[in-house]
């Protein structure tokens, strides 16, 4: 990744990817009742930028695309062409292509032909649309190219016949000249020999840098009687907000001509073609190498995080301050006998602690996204979605900007994408059983994300007809879930749609009701630390909520001292903890021992005794601390000797340096500077079980 | 990696310490630092030549109890033993010892294999590199005993962590 150009190269497609996304979300949200003129420009400014862009970085073939793109949405920017329901989905299907065109570009193909057929059958429904609409009352300017940027760069060879036909280049250049500040190099390269130099033909040509906010036509304007076939090349120069190539730097700042720009551009080769054709290699061989670099160079994407600058110059203000606060305390320390330095030595340490802290918080941050990285795909797939049933509905996006964990993002997207698919398909009605219910017959589906006590909550939420205790009651009694007899409440109920294999859709759609998938939510949700509430009514509709700790590497802990060790339980799968007499205690079989708690059989477990496998020393205390605990749906009483407190926990890995413990699910570091482990607690009852099996 | 050097000329750094009133020796290397004794925590299951893991500066480092692996007994009351931190095989260890001494300067003349030894004795030796003979301060010769550091620590214990890594 050291080549600058690849740099460049990444730069532009992440922001070709973001003006994708971004047209596509000005699509979405446009009411085509009342367009807002913003919205257009919004479009059209997207289309313009990623056509100069493309141009600029050598893609030619996104720059020629996004180009036509743009003249069609010229007359609809200015008003002469109405945006019609048709044209929008045209115009989503070209931001399909313009991604397509990126995603082929990012891995240097050719845009594939089944794409390449879509492009050209899209781009003749649009001409044809254009020809059919209302006839604009100006005729609509010819693919202009309205550049308010810096200027061009032209390349222009004088007609051989020039000097014959009287043409006056001179002046030529005075015309640029008056548009704005005019660099140009001659360009001598088709100059012949002086024994077969014709004196009356033209063979010169020049390079021209024309710094200027005029359009393009003038200048195209001012070439009108010279240009002839290819002669003459207009590209516009780099914006200033860009960075340009650095063989444009080397022609406006050093002066070099550009003509040797040029060569040396057309003598670069790359490494492989080199190997190649010297017969140091196989072409099979630099095949497999492009193909390897082209592996790390994705997985190297996955890894970084775009961060703004803005949190980059706090944390850069915060390290200057510790190193201030560093300073206050070697001074203190150095007077350290002289009067109030222990006073000054408490304010700085006070500092420290503040400004650690904030450190921590803010390192922390960097690693925060906002959650609209998730949200934003979804107008779209609703937008599809509901297409394909002939539902009608509303997506309504809610804080969008709450943040989370970068690795959340990409682990959200499959069990959002699956919630929001059942809100579609399953959640929403009908139009006509919407109106039979006396709902307004455009359902509405709301994602909502806000942060609550330290975790984030992400709602997916819908008017729809709501989840049928009856029916899942019959269905779990079918498939043996619950004994034929049981009347379980509500909030115990639904979670069994997580079950595998669950699904009460009357009806496989295309879309779902497989009975794959909530399981795999679930496990998902679970794999990042958090879980899923479910509230529903009959008739109302439901709401899914994901509840998500803020971050990966921070764990809300409980402290407890088993013996001389300190133990952390990941709260999440706390239940309670409570006291109770070493009677209430009781042993079945002789040794496996329980507690009777609210009329259920919880069994009692001494974590010496499942980690280590032997019989811990019991302990001869009259009452008994224990913590209650579930996973995989599993409950069970710890015996712990003490409750130290609740508190946030840095996780750190044992694998880095030792080996995996089974129980245990990593190690931090408490106050003191000693590791506590962190239990494990689904490990933990699968070990008990194993246990229990052992000595049965 | 073996610390027994084919060629005879070479000349290595060795940190010395001390074990049960023996001398062992280790490349100098392979050292990252020296630690004075921190609390352990204890790991559930392992063995008792690996009592734990302490917090190196924010990592999880596991210890190595060399008595403990040689079976040389627990260590005399009101001693005052010593962790070296050490890097093999890119992990992180600590191996508890006795007391550091000094670093010395081992011709690799001076290093001889190390003899059969019967019996109990035969229990380590595999994780001997060698024998090395010291001008000592009394004027005598004083024995080193080389330890092998891959061989020790890729063995046993912590040989289950190459096989648990995916």
């Amino acid at each position: 990744m050291s080549d600058p150009m690849e740099q460049f190269r990444n730069a532009f497609f992440e922001e070709a990817v973001e003006l994708a996304d971004s047209m596509e979300a000005t699509l979405l949200a446009m009411d085509l009742q009342a367009v807002e003129p913003e919205d257009l420009h919004t479009l059209f400014r997207a289309a313009h930028s990623l056509k100069g862009n493309a141009g600029t970085f050598g893609f030619p073939a996104i720059a020629a695309f996004t180009h036509q793109l743009e003249s069609f949405l010229e007359p609809v920017r200015q008003g002469h062409r109405a945006l019609t329901p048709d044209l929008v989905e045209h115009l989503l299907q070209a931001v399909d292509l313009i991604r397509s065109h990126i995603y082929a570009a990012q891995r240097s193909e050719p845009l594939p032909a089944k794409e390449q057929q879509a492009q050209e059958a899209l781009l003749a429904h649009l001409q044809e649309e254009g020809a059919a609409a209302p006839a604009p009352p100006a005729p609509a300017p010819p693919p202009p190219a309205p550049t308010h940027g810096p200027g061009f760069r032209i390349h222009f060879e004088a007609p051989v016949d020039a000097f014959r036909r009287g043409v006056n280049l001179e002046r030529l250049f005075r015309d640029l000249g008056r548009l704005g500040t005019l660099q140009a190099w001659p360009d001598l390269a088709h100059l012949p020999k002086l024994e077969s130099l014709e004196p009356e033909d033209c063979h010169l040509a020049w390079d021209l840098h024309l710094d200027s906010a005029a359009p393009r036509a003038d200048v195209e304007e001012v070439f009108e009687f010279v240009a002839e076939g290819d002669n003459l090349r207009i590209e516009p120069l780099t914006p200033d907000s860009q960075v340009p190539p650095i063989g444009e730097i080397l022609e406006r700042e050093e002066g070099v001509p550009p003509a040797d720009v040029r060569e040396a551009l057309a003598q670069q080769k790359h490494l492989g073609e080199i190997l190649i054709a010297t017969g140091k290699a196989k072409p099979e061989a630099v095949d497999r190498a492009l193909g390897q670099q082209q592996k790390k160079r994705n997985q190297a994407e996955a890894a970084t995080i775009r961060v703004a600058t803005e949190k980059v110059d706090r944390l850069v203000n915060l390290v200057g301050e510790l190193v201030i606060t560093q300073a206050m305390l070697a001074q203190a320390a150095q007077s350290a006998r002289g009067a109030g330095s222990e006073e000054r030595m408490a304010v700085a340490l006070l500092q420290l602690d503040r400004q650690t802290r904030e450190l921590q918080e803010r390192v922390m941050g960097i690693r925060m996204v906002p959650v609209e990285m998730v949200f934003s795909r979804f107008p779209r797939m609703v937008h599809e979605l509901a297409k394909q049933m002939g539902k009608e509905l509303d997506l309504v996006l809610e804080g969008q900007a709450t943040e989370l964990d970068k690795t959340f993002i990409e682990m959200l997207v499959d069990p959002m994408t699956h919630l929001v698919r059942n809100a579609v398909d399953h959640g929403i009605e009908t139009r006509e059983a919407r109106a039979a219910a006396g709902k307004p017959s455009k359902g509405t589906i709301t994602l909502r994300a806000y942060s609550r006590g330290g975790h984030i909550h992400i709602e997916v939420k819908d008017d729809g007809h709501g989840l049928d205790p009856a029916r899942i009651l019959r269905k779990a009694i079918e498939r043996g879930l619950l004994p034929a007899d049981a009347r379980p409440a509500d909030e115990e109920l639904f979670p069994l749609i997580f079950e595998p294999g669950f699904s009460t859709a009357e009806q496989v759609s295309d879309v779902s009701g497989r009975g794959v998938g909530m399981d795999v939510v679930r496990q998902n949700i679970r794999a990042l630390g958090g879980r899923i509430d479910i509230a529903s009514q009959l008739g109302r509709g439901s709401t899914f909520t994901l509840i998500l700790p803020l971050t990966l590497a921070i764990l809300d802990g409980l402290t407890v001292r088993v013996g001389p060790e300190t133990f952390v339980f990941p709260l999440a799968s706390v239940l309670e903890s409570f006291q109770c007499r070493r009677a209430d205690i009781r042993t079945v079989k002789g040794d496996r021992e329980v507690i009777s708690l609210r009329g259920e059989f919880i069994p009692v477990m001494r974590l010496q005794r499942i980690l280590e496998g032997g019989g811990a020393a019991d302990t001869a205390e009259e009452r008994v601390l224990l913590v209650l605990v579930e996973a995989e749906g599993k409950r069970a009483a710890m015996a712990v000797d003490e409750l130290l407190g609740q508190q946030q926990v840095v996780i750190k890995s044992l694998e880095t340096h030792y080996r995996r413990v089974e129980g245990i699910s990593g190690a931090t570091i408490l106050g003191d500077g000693r590791v506590a482990l962190i239990l494990d607690v689904q490990g933990l009852l699968r070990l008990e079980s194993g246990n229990a099996q052992v000595s049965a | 990696m073996s610390n027994l050097p084919s060629a005879a000329q070479t000349l290595s750094q060795v940190l010395c310490f001390a074990l049960a009133g023996e001398a062992y020796g280790i490349p100098i290397l392979k050292v990252r630092e020296i630690q004075a004794e921190a609390i352990i925590t204890r790991i559930p299951k392992s063995p008792p030549y690996m009592p734990g893991v302490i917090n190196l500066r924010g990592a999880i480092v596991p210890i190595l109890d060399l008595r403990q692996r040689f079976s040389l007994g627990d260590p005399p009351e009101g001693g005052r033993p010593v962790i070296i931190i050490v890097e093999v095989l890119s992990r992180t260890l600590g191996i508890r010892v006795d007391a550091v001494s000094d670093v010395v300067d081992l011709d690799g003349s001076a290093i001889k294999p190390p003899p059969e030894l019967g019996g109990q004795a035969q229990l380590g030796r595999e994780f001997i590199a060698g024998l090395a003979t010291q001008p000592s301060a009394q004027g005598g010769e004083s024995m080193l005993i080389l330890l092998d550091l891959d061989r020790l620590l890729s063995d046993g214990e912590l040989h289950s962590i190459e096989a648990a890594a995916p």
